[in-house]
């Protein structure tokens, strides 16, 4: 009786079932070298599992813990600390003075001193898709999940640009800078909107963003679920 | 909230897989440096997307996917996957001139950092990791038959490199 060899392996694993098994039990049986065959792949497993073993009680580096713990890999600067990075940047911080002292009612300054969007800034936040026409001199850029585990989106306002991050049940404003170079998207031309971001805030999404921007069903997902996860 | 309290179990599972995941890279990567940058990246991959884990998959299959799938990422950006991965054509044949060497005693990691990489990782979360074949298969993303015969190659190739009843 022949039987192949990955029969045998699969015999030795446990991965066959019980009519298989029977098979290859009787050929086991009548023939001497095919138990030999088995009891060798039998072998080598238990020899791979012991070789390894050892590796298991090796101390976990902090680092890996530190992911778990704070959910923020811990080897890297934490630029996004609420509401540090504000206070981090001074560049952001005098631009949202600015901008907040133009347009009061955009802005809502927190207790705690990070500013969260309001008026028209949150209207579009929370409703516009990035495809969307602009509602009144907001125009959404795109859309994103951050490290933090928060929908974050990026939008421009007339000569300004930002991104803003869901926490709760408000946008908190992280990063903001004049648009400079980088003008404002035409109209019709909304798609590519995040390729005229200034790199402010371009490298503030790339520091940030998991995976792809959010697609047009993404958004409707998360929008729906009021941008929170679950 | 519900939600709340599954994910902080998820958190505590994902420790206790610590040590078996940083294994598995060791084995995918050959480096221990560049096994822990893989893991702490999938680990921040993995809870920026729990969400996706369906609760009736085990979690580690789930995990090895990911540290594969950041190694394979790495490779890419590093540019030098030609070099490292073996294509399915060549996969065939790499295992082969171990065979040549059976005078040689290898102790057993250093038998399978000579494997090629589809036969190691194959060995690797079968024989290391205890996984069956069907999830084995899943985080490859290949067939079941795929993935079994990569693991029969892997074992002749590592059986020709360890001398029976070595220690290893």
């Amino acid at each position: 009786m022949s039987i192949a060899d990955e029969t045998l392996m699969a015999y030795a694993d446990g991965e066959l079932d019980s009519s298989a098994s029977a098979v290859v039990e009787a050929a086991m049986k009548a023939d001497p070298g095919i138990a030999r065959r088995v009891a060798d792949y039998r072998e080598q497993r238990e020899r791979l599992r012991a070789a390894y073993e050892p590796e298991l009680a090796e101390p976990v580096p902090d680092r890996l813990l530190a992911v778990l713990r704070d959910r923020r890999p811990a080897g890297r600067p934490r630029r996004w600390r609420y509401p540090a990075s504000l206070a981090a940047s001074v560049v952001v911080a005098i631009g949202l003075a600015v901008f907040a002292w133009q347009r009061p009612a955009l802005l809502k300054e927190r207790g705690d001193g990070a500013l969260a969007a309001s008026g028209d800034l949150a209207r579009s936040l929370s409703d516009s898709l990035s495809g969307d026409p602009p509602a009144g001199e907001v125009r959404i850029g795109m859309s994103f999940l951050a490290r933090g585990g928060e929908y974050c989106r990026t939008f421009t306002l007339r000569e300004s640009a930002g991104l803003a991050c869901r926490r709760g049940d408000r946008w908190l404003i992280h990063d903001f800078t004049e648009l400079g170079e980088a003008r404002a998207p035409q109209s019709g031309d909304y798609r590519t909107a995040s390729s005229t971001l200034p790199p402010a805030i371009l490298s503030a999404v790339q520091a940030q963003i998991v995976g792809d921007p959010l697609d047009r069903a993404g958004e409707q997902r998360a929008r729906s679920a009021g941008w929170r996860r679950r | 909230m519900d939600t709340n309290g599954t994910r902080e179990n998820v958190h505590e599972e994902l420790a206790a897989l610590l040590p078996r995941l940083r294994r598995f890279a060791r084995n995918l990567t050959r480096n221990p440096h560049d096994a822990d940058d893989v893991v702490q990246i999938a680990l921040e991959r993995a809870l920026a997307k729990l969400d996706q884990w369906r609760r009736d998959a085990r979690l580690d299959g789930w995990m090895f996917k990911i540290v594969r799938n950041v190694w394979i990422d790495e490779l890419r950006s590093r540019g030098r996957q030609g070099k490292i991965f073996v294509g399915p054509e060549a996969g065939e044949n790499v295992g082969d001139w171990c065979l040549d060497r059976q005078t040689d005693l290898l102790s057993v990691q250093s038998a399978m950092a000579r494997l090629p990489e589809e036969q190691r990782t194959a060995v690797s979360l079968v024989l290391v990791e205890g996984l069956p074949y069907k999830e084995a298969a899943e985080v490859l993303d290949v067939p079941i038959g795929t993935l079994t015969s990569r693991l029969a190659r892997g074992r002749e190739a590592l059986q020709a490199m360890l001398a029976p009843g070595d220690a290893g």
